[in-house]
């Protein structure tokens, strides 16, 4: 009985929690109309400028939203689903079209985030754990990533820099992308390859 | 931004605030159970898992641990060298002994797990996962196969990583997004895909 009453008492805190959560991270971006936060939320803007994340109405996020210290930022337009434990981070450009789910655990890096030699590596990370995310790009690689209106990517997809998917393509789930997938496709597998054409051909099939 | 906003804003940051005491409260918890480096700090998801006597996990200086530890009641434990860093999410289970070297990258949803976990006849891996759920982990692995984890310094391991048991992974190797490693890693090597391939030397 105790137990019960402890348990609503935690959960009605937990909402106050979240409610409260959710009007902090609405003020860390910029919403064009209603949108909502889940309770995995998370936003990491390092430029500390909510101009550099960008969230169309409707659009409900539950995963983590990243801006490096450098780069673009993210836009995310309207009607869109980030799903719970779901990564976007930007170090150049993350563009997100109208209506795109991303399902749960998706990891979304438009960059290599380390240096490819072995002993710069290890000192900018050592640096990165003194004094926090690096200033500047340096020597690591980055590009834009654009995902098209109607989009959906299942869970646990990797899409890798420089990436462009195409307008209502599917992304299968645990698919690493790292090429460009054309509009209309389905991509599965490790690298995805397209392995089936969503438009309907000249006999409607 | 209105005043009744500014006091929401206010409360949240107390409770972060409260989450920042916690989170210290842990690390001490945690470093009573392992061996710990100076200046080696375990964040808030992180979680430490020591079923053998407290030399059976050494975690060395200025590692950062956001994932979760775990050492089997046997085994050689859970080796991680000084620099070292383990992003969240990432499980590493030691049922056989893993070490991990210095300067070594770790991104987040990492797997690291050098045994089967259970055995490969269904009615044996149905008698002893009951057992498992009633008397907690046994003692012994039984005819589970375990096999060392090798991971040597300063390799970097890509975000959503499979590694499989018995395998080795060299000196400054790189592993891409999503891979799952079943063979060993040569030094200076790039490998990605299911299952992982080598894609190119980086000259060291």
């Amino acid at each position: 009985m105790v137990g019960l009453v402890v348990y609503r008492i935690i959960r009605k805190t937990e909402t106050l929690i979240s409610r409260l959560k959710n009007r902090y991270l609405c003020s860390r971006v910029i919403a064009r109309g209603k949108i909502r936060f889940g309770s995995q939320a998370q936003i990491v803007n390092a430029q500390g400028d909510p101009s550099k994340i960008i969230i169309g109405d409707n659009t409900l996020v539950d995963g983590i939203l990243q801006v490096f210290p450098f780069g673009a930022g993210i836009e995310i337009g309207r009607n869109c689903y980030v799903g719970q434990g779901s990564r976007i981070w930007a170090a150049d450009k993350i563009t997100i079209g109208d209506n795109v789910l991303i399902s749960h655990n998706v990891n979304i890096v438009d960059t290599n985030s380390h240096e490819i030699d072995y002993m710069e590596r290890t000192e900018s990370a050592a640096r990165q754990f003194r004094e926090g995310l690096p200033k500047s790009a340096g020597s690591v690689k980055t590009a834009p990533i654009v995902i098209k209106d109607h989009a959906w990517l299942s869970f646990d997809v990797c899409v890798l820099k420089g990436v462009t998917i195409g307008r209502g393509a599917i992304i299968g789930c645990g698919a690493v992308v790292t090429h460009d997938i054309p509009d209309f496709t389905l991509a599965v597998g490790n690298p995805a390859r397209v392995v089936k054409n969503l438009l309907p051909n000249e006999n409607g099939n | 931004m209105g005043i009744k906003n500014k006091i929401y804003l206010l409360a949240y940051k107390l409770h972060r605030k409260w989450l920042g005491v916690v989170c210290r409260g842990k690390n001490l918890a945690f470093k009573r159970n392992i061996v710990c480096g100076e200046g080696s700090r375990f964040y808030m998801n992180s979680s430490v898992t020591n079923l053998q006597e407290r030399d059976k996990l050494v975690v060395g200086s200025n590692c950062h641990i956001r994932g979760e530890l775990f050492v089997y009641p046997y085994g050689d434990g859970l080796r991680i060298g000084n620099n070292s860093y383990i992003g969240d999410y990432s499980i590493v289970r030691s049922g056989g002994g893993i070490s991990i070297g210095n300067s070594v990258l770790i991104a987040h949803g990492v797997t690291i797990i050098d045994t089967d976990s259970h055995e490969t006849d269904p009615a044996e891996r149905d008698r002893s996962f009951r057992n498992l759920i009633k008397n907690g982990h046994p003692k012994t692995p039984g005819s589970v196969k375990t096999a060392r984890i090798t991971i040597e310094d300063n390799a970097w391991i890509s975000y959503g990583v499979s590694i499989l048991k018995g395998v080795t992974i060299g000196k400054g190797a790189i592993v891409g997004a999503g891979s799952v490693v079943t063979r060993d890693v040569p030094p200076y090597t790039v490998v990605a895909g299911n299952p992982a391939k080598p894609i190119k030397q980086i000259p060291p």
